[in-house]
């Protein structure tokens, strides 16, 4: 077993629904979140990296994205002790559910759940492909395939063209505008020293984090946790010095069309301020007022009158963007579905929402994260997805607690500032048969 | 198990102190192959109309004091069910139930509810165009069901659902919205006693009725693997379903082919076609099998399907290899390795369906509605651990076909022919893989 002083307890909070969560952080930097849970014999294991594309492409020695989550994929190919398909027999002879990871702009994860009696056994594994992976050019070349697979799956949906265009035009300096997966000549051109060198970079201790939700304690995990973990060497990590995006001052606009799309789609995006700003609170209530349940504003005027399929529209961090995302119906049009859009972000800026509607659209809050967070992997998930947002984990349940003083005035006022047409970009993807009709920028060819 | 009659509804009920919501679960058993043949998408119509206005409420009044409590209500009708699920924050619970009370029972039933309900129905359907999977498991559905009506999704088609009146929807709802066809599950911090009390509320305000028996179709499968193409120009990578005839949720021979197919291709990291397709060859970016392919497992048989995703010049290649490795599996089951991987597996992850008040909940629902026992970890245990690699083959020679296959996928069909004749060259004419049927994607939701 590990020293005992070699962790510190950094902070414990009480939550809402009875849980205690505790902070400790190892002498290496290495972070770990505990939520002792005890109605069933389970638990819950994630590793988040503080890494993803935005590293890689602001990285001078790389440059480029797509090997995030190429490498993603080859934390599952072995290590000197656990060769080629070894790691998956051993979680999978444990029970464990719920496995996999992913990548995304500013992280990557790991994560599965296992019985709490082969707690041991999984702290060992996770270690074991955090320091002593072997990377191998022959399987490097194999995952590559797969991952083009992936790309080529991707980019077969309308819906993800349309994403991509919105980050790509939205922002013009942050590295938001790169897909996280990455090109198919980027992904086929990633070299074995690139792999290595972004492993030595990223995966180390001080750039990580280990949450824990479920039948266990701190007497049982954290010596595990130190003896597993204890002795990696922490690493410099390049700071993430992002370049500023300017201030948008005028509307854009692009139009592409897709081979497989049969009806229209939507989406707009305007610029927000980052999750720990003030205004994160009444922005995130008018996601929900928009959004969530039958009630929602957007499904009365879109959806129930048969001009869109869904709708939706809600605030999202990093990129921090206001986003309506709408797939018409056939037989309807994106310009159509924009005009009811920017008829709806006119009321709001003009009309306060209705005692009814604050109600609704708190409690519909409220509803979704009490039944989130009764579940071990869906707690562990939103406390590491707000802790790689912002740093504070604790952010989406101080967001919460502030609904309790919120007034439609600030709902009304965040409309007015965010939700102007100069700080927005419109994106439509059309079925290639179809003409534009609301095109102001040239055509674009894609895939 | 309780009984279902007059005054005591069926209730499964799961109590946990700590919940902060209370769950529930009203399954009517009813759903799609209750239709009238030329109705298809009636069972779904109805369950939606349910909560679009009550005799008290308008639809935005019903919803509105919903949601503003703090509570979501939702429904989906399945082909021998009808789910209404919902959720309330804990101090609602007596509120929301007089709510969905009103709801189940009280119904308006409006010809103006049911032509905006169309209307979103039809650009629903016409919507699935756009989805490359939804697309090839509705190919699948036509072929192998064909004549029934699982042969399309319980949506219904274009045709079909232009064809239901308010007639239809009422006298579906009389028939079958009725307490013996009724069957309440809740998770909550609430005491028994307390729900109890709710749900009879409830039970009082249907008519007795008359349990139904929910009609199953027969499955039929090709005399040899016969390829169904979604012509879709353009298509970079699509999902390839193979499918063929699998099993009901009672069959003895459930757990041994469960066990093999773990092996063969259910647990996506570990399984032959994983390791294999994926891993290996590197044809496709995923690969599994599952006994689920239409649904969970019911009374109804359901498909056996090996889906997967490759890239379009790995489509052939996916396919053949696919049949070559269920051939060799067919024949010669697991090895011991194989088998002690899935007995661990299977039996170590069985405490997650126990995890939480609402899983315990969904377990002891699907045992109650489908006859099948809920067996204790021990039992479990020693079921599993009891599967032989001779029960394996067994089981799969009784139900299952070497040759059977449909296989569908959305692909440009012209640039699939020609895949077809380069990477068959030296392939007998009796083996060769040819395109049987050609689908476009109007075709399937006309």
């Amino acid at each position: 077993m590990g020293l005992a002083t070699s962790y510190n307890k950094v902070t414990s909070h009480k939550l809402f629904n009875g849980d205690t969560l505790t902070e400790y952080k190892l002498k290496n930097g290495f972070r770990v979140i505990l939520v002792p849970r005890h109605q069933a014999k389970v638990l819950t294991y994630q590793v988040w990296f503080d890494v993803g594309s935005l590293n890689e492409k602001m990285d001078p020695k790389l440059n480029k994205t797509g090997l995030a989550h190429l490498f993603e994929h080859m934390m599952f190919r072995g290590s000197e002790k656990y060769p080629d398909g070894v790691f998956d027999q051993i979680t999978s002879r444990l029970g464990a559910e719920k496995q996999n990871a992913t990548t995304y702009f500013y992280r990557t994860n790991y994560y599965e759940s296992v019985p709490s009696d082969k707690l041991e056994r999984i702290v060992e594994l996770e270690a074991d492909r955090m320091e002593h992976l072997k990377l191998d050019a022959d399987l490097l070349e194999k995952e590559k395939g797969a991952v083009v697979g992936e790309l080529r799956r991707a980019n077969d949906s309308p819906g993800r063209l349309g994403w991509d265009e919105l980050m790509r035009t939205a922002y013009q300096k942050v590295p938001f505008r790169y897909t996280v997966l990455g090109s198919e000549e980027e992904i086929k051109g990633f070299t074995l020293e690139e792999a290595q060198y972004f492993y030595k970079t990223f995966y180390a201790p001080n750039n990580a984090t280990l949450i824990v939700v479920g039948d266990t304690t701190e007497k049982d995990l954290l010596p595990l946790v130190e003896k597993y973990y204890g002795h990696m060497k922490p690493q410099q990590i390049p700071a993430l010095n992002l370049p500023e995006e300017p201030m948008q001052t005028a509307e854009r606009r692009v139009r592409a069309s897709h081979k497989q799309a049969t009806s229209e789609l939507l989406l707009v995006g305007y610029h927000i301020p980052t999750v720990e700003h003030g205004d994160a609170v009444p922005l995130s209530l008018l996601g929900t007022h928009l959004s969530r349940g039958r009630e929602a504003r957007l499904r009365k005027v879109l959806v129930d009158k048969g001009i869109a399929v869904s709708a939706f529209g809600g605030a999202s961090a990093r990129p921090d963007l206001f986003e309506f995302v709408v797939a018409l119906a056939e037989g309807h049009t994106a310009d159509e579905a924009l005009k009811i859009v920017d008829k709806e972000v006119r009321s709001l800026q003009t009309t306060l929402l209705t005692k009814g509607d604050m109600e609704r659209s708190i409690n519909q809050e409220r509803l979704k994260l009490y039944s989130e967070i009764g579940d071990n992997s869906e707690l562990a998930n939103f406390l590491g997805e707000t802790l790689m947002i912002c740093g504070n984990y604790m952010r989406g349940f101080e967001i919460l607690e502030a609904f309790d003083n919120i007034k439609a005035k600030s709902i009304q006022a965040v409309a007015k500032t965010y939700l102007q047409t100069k700080n927005r970009s419109v994106i439509v993807i059309s079925p290639e048969k179809a003409p534009a009709a609301i095109a102001k920028t040239p055509k674009k060819k894609t895939k | 198990m309780p009984k279902a009659r007059a005054a005591e509804p069926t209730l499964l009920f799961e109590a946990d102190p700590t919940l902060l919501t209370t769950t529930v679960r009203i399954v009517f058993l009813t759903g799609s192959s209750s239709e009238p043949k030329d109705k298809a998408g009636l069972a779904n119509i109805v369950s939606e109309l349910v909560l679009r206005g009550t005799k008290k409420r308008s639809r935005g009044e019903f919803q509105a004091a919903l949601e503003r409590m703090g509570a979501g209500f939702d429904v989906g009708a399945a082909h021998d069910k009808t789910i209404f699920s919902g959720e309330v924050i804990r101090e609602n619970t007596q509120a929301f139930f007089k709510l969905i009370q009103e709801t189940i029972s009280e119904p308006t039933l409006s010809k103006k509810e049911l032509d905006l309900l169309r209307t979103e129905t039809l650009a629903e359907i016409n919507n699935v165009k756009n989805s490359n999977g939804a697309l090839a498991g509705m190919a699948l559905r036509r072929v192998a069901f064909e004549g029934s009506r699982l042969s399309v999704s319980g949506s219904g088609t274009l045709s079909s659902v232009k064809a239901i009146d308010l007639a239809d929807v009422k006298a579906f709802y009389k028939q079958h919205y009725s307490q013996a066809n009724m069957v309440v599950a809740v998770a909550s911090p609430l005491p028994e006693k307390e729900i109890r009390s709710l749900v009879e509320k409830l039970a009082a305000k249907l008519p007795e009725g008359v349990k139904n028996s929910s009609p199953t179709s027969d499955l039929k499968v090709p005399a040899r693997p016969t390829l169904v193409v979604v012509d879709k120009p353009g298509t970079a990578t699509g999902t390839v379903f193979m499918g063929q005839g699998g099993m009901t949720a009672q069959d003895p021979d459930r757990f041994a082919m469960e066990v093999g197919n773990f092996s063969f291709g259910g647990e996506p990291l570990v399984s032959r076609l994983f390791r294999k397709v994926r891993g290996e060859l590197g044809y496709t970016y995923s690969i599994s099998s599952t006994y689920s392919a239409m649904g969970s497992l019911s009374y109804q048989k359901g498909m056996f399907a090996i889906v997967s995703t490759p890239s379009v010049e790995f489509t052939t290649k996916t396919i053949r290899k696919s049949l070559q490795m269920w051939s060799d599996y067919r024949t010669q089951g697991v090895d011991r390795e194989e088998l002690d991987l899935a007995s661990d597996s299977i039996v170590n992850s069985y405490p997650f369906d126990f995890e939480s008040a609402d899983k315990r909940l969904a377990k002891r629902l699907y045992c109650h509605l489908y006859g099948v026992p809920l067996l204790s970890p021990a039992d479990y245990a020693k079921t599993i651990r009891g599967v032989t690699n001779d029960g394996i083959k067994k089981a799969i020679a009784k139900h299952q076909s070497e040759n059977g296959w449909w296989i569908t996928l959305v692909a440009d069909a012209n640039a699939m022919e020609k895949q077809l004749a380069e990477e068959q060259k030296g392939v007998p004419a009796a083996e060769r893989l040819e395109i049987g049927m050609r689908f476009t994607p109007d075709e399937l939701v006309r």
